[in-house]
């Protein structure tokens, strides 16, 4: 068990260097993009994780809750000059807030009613800001240049720093989701995802503990969008409530392993360079095989793995354990 | 006025009735909420498209060929995809019909453009009126092709062999195959009908719709919230939530604005499941 713990922790610590030190290495533009990306998608996929793979309910609509964060805190900014840092926390409390309220009426659905429910929430709330005058309507709203630098959540001449704050956030999740997990709410939750009927009979208040993990996703969702707009320096209704961004969230930690804090982080350092690297190569002109490869990627990934990649790691690892107790066999190719 | 509107909503409610019927029938037999259906949708008016403009064969007449071909094509997707995803985790049988969908709708975009397509001259165009009401040929036809087909599947799962067979796989799957049911055949034969509803489905609206590759999605998720609406399980349910559907789009849309259309669909099926969890008429566990 110690064992298990120690390997944990040397993992964390490679894997903080290892994030740390890989912008440098990869000094271009694009490969820059690709890691906030990949660090920025790892984020959502936890947060999804905390929600789905946790706590059972499965959301397809994540993109409402990011798309409601990056319009706070760029409506502050843009109409009050609010600093985008208050706005980034302003961002996070509005959407938890959002997230518990919606979570009211929602924690009443179960498995395809509540999945179908998000679809629903995603397309609605896309359609509001279209039509809503105050926030730009279908052209958005623009973010106003300012200076560079950390104060104004704004960097122009490199990227680096928006990586560095991606990666930050990816850290705070981690450590937020292996608090989590240790704790009673992790039993909690993942008692209501495997039978709630049963948790609630043995006193866990699921309404209240279902309220919780929408409420920390939606919170965490929202942050992630306001990084987004700040990166990106516009938010547009058909750019930050596209439904392909709730499917991508939800396929990363899938795609990755569901209920593990690795698999989102796996999954996302996985697809989102494929989908980024093919829609640089193959999909100027949108042509659509960027997506048509990713398409096929989920397919398969279903077909042949459907625990996850984690589902790999794990039965790699078992295996070596196995070997190990057999002690016999020196040919180990896996290791 | 609202008379009219009614009207063309019941006409819609039709069309999509047909899609949420092949969409309930693939849930109910499997258990596989079907993401992809759309993008089926968008392949039969494709396929559709392609038949009348290579081959002179008017979609609406080219209605059973785009259906069986679809049948076709569903038990190929059912054999190489489905079915080997069926005793995989609740999440793996969840989004493998997403991937299927994206990978299609792309699919048809990089073989066939984004671009808006048509057909031209179908045979079904003008308009009737019917005391004061209007009503548009090709919708009249599609809806009422729509019927047809919903009636024939209907009498298939009904009055046939095969078809009571289905429908004791939906009711108990593990008593049907201790019956002596071959569940493997049944499903691939389910799916290909649920297909070929969409297949259908996607022939009429080809009559009259603009075809591209993103056609199918709203088909798709309004169909699903059709079902749901409905209940998952039950086929009755989903027509009755399809046409309620096409009268809230069209009635609502005009009420309140028609950008607004879509919102209020999934408003309806928020307010109703959050009333009745398991939809209008839903049983079972989920």
């Amino acid at each position: 068990m110690r064992d298990n713990r120690q390997t944990q922790i040397i993992i964390l610590i490679a894997f903080t260097v290892v994030g740390f030190a890989l912008p440098l290495v990869a000094k271009a533009r694009f490969a820059q993009h690709i890691l906030i990306m990949v660090a920025l998608y790892a984020v959502l996929g936890e947060a999804w994780n905390i929600m789905a793979g946790y706590a059972g309910m499965v959301s397809i609509g994540q993109a409402a809750f990011f798309g409601l964060g990056a319009y706070v805190s760029s409506f502050l900014f843009v109409q009050y000059s609010v600093n985008p840092w208050i706005g980034f926390l302003a961002s996070g409390l509005v959407t938890a807030a959002f997230g518990t309220l919606i979570g009211l009426p929602f924690s009443r659905l179960r498995g395809r009613y509540f999945a179908i429910g998000t679809i629903a929430l995603g397309q609605m709330i896309k359609v509001v800001f279209e039509n809503w005058q105050r926030v730009g309507a279908a052209t958005g709203l623009m973010l106003p240049l300012v200076d560079e630098g950390v104060a104004n959540f704004q960097f122009h001449t490199t990227k680096l720093p928006y990586y560095y704050v991606a990666f930050a956030m990816l850290l705070a999740v981690i450590a937020f989701m292996r608090a989590m997990e240790r704790s009673r709410m992790g039993y909690y939750f993942r008692a209501i995802r495997e039978n709630e009927d049963v948790a609630s009979g043995l006193g866990v208040n699921k309404t209240a503990y279902k309220l919780i993990a929408i409420a920390v996703s939606a919170g965490i969702t929202g942050m992630c969008g306001t990084f987004l707009a700040q990166y990106s320096l516009y938010v547009e209704p058909e750019y930050m409530f596209n439904h392909t961004i709730s499917v991508t969230i939800a396929l990363i930690p899938v795609f990755g392993g569901a209920g593990s804090i690795a698999g989102p982080i796996l999954g996302s350092a996985i697809l989102i360079p494929i989908s980024e690297l093919t829609r640089a190569w193959l999909g100027s002109g949108g042509t659509g095989i960027d997506l048509m490869i990713y398409g096929a990627f989920i397919v398969l990934m279903c077909v042949y793995e459907p625990e996850g990649l984690m589902g790999v790691v794990q039965r790699a690892n078992r295996k070596a354990i196995a070997r190990r107790e057999r002690r016999g066999s020196t040919q180990c190719p896996n290791l | 006025m609202i008379l009219q509107l009614a009207t063309g909503g019941l006409l819609l409610g039709c069309i999509y009735g047909l899609v949420a019927m092949g969409l309930s029938l693939i849930y109910g037999v499997m258990g596989i909420v079907n993401f992809a259906h759309g993008a089926f949708v968008m392949l039969a008016m494709y396929a559709s498209y392609w038949l009348y403009s290579l081959a002179g064969l008017d979609p609406v007449i080219g209605t059973p060929l785009v259906a069986l071909l679809m049948f076709g094509f569903g038990i190929v997707v059912y054999r190489s995809i489905i079915g080997k995803v069926l005793r995989g985790p609740f999440l793996a049988r969840l989004l493998v019909t997403f991937g299927l969908g994206i990978f299609f709708v792309n699919l048809a975009q990089f073989l066939w453009t984004p671009d808006y397509r048509m057909v031209q001259e179908s045979i079904s165009h003008g308009i009737i009126m019917l005391g004061p009401i209007f009503i548009e040929l090709p919708k009249l036809v599609a809806s009422v092709g729509s019927l047809v087909v919903a009636g024939l599947v209907y009498w298939f799962l009904r009055k046939t062999k095969t078809g009571l067979a289905i429908q004791a796989i939906s009711i108990d799957r593990t008593a049907a195959s201790l019956m002596g049911i071959d569940l493997e055949r049944l499903n691939a034969i389910a799916f290909g009908l649920g297909l070929a509803c969409a297949g259908a489905a996607g022939a009429l609206l080809a009559s009259f719709y603009y075809i591209f590759p993103d056609v199918g999605t709203m088909f798709g998720l309004v169909a699903l919230v059709a079902v749901a609406l409905g209940g998952f399980g039950s086929t009755e349910g989903a027509l009755i939530g399809a046409i309620l559907i096409g009268i809230i789009e069209t009635v609502g849309g005009f009420l309140v604005g028609p950008e607004y259309k879509y919102a209020l669909i999934f408003l309806a099926y928020l307010l109703i499941v959050i009333v009745r969890p398991k939809g209008l008429m839903g049983w079972g566990a989920d």
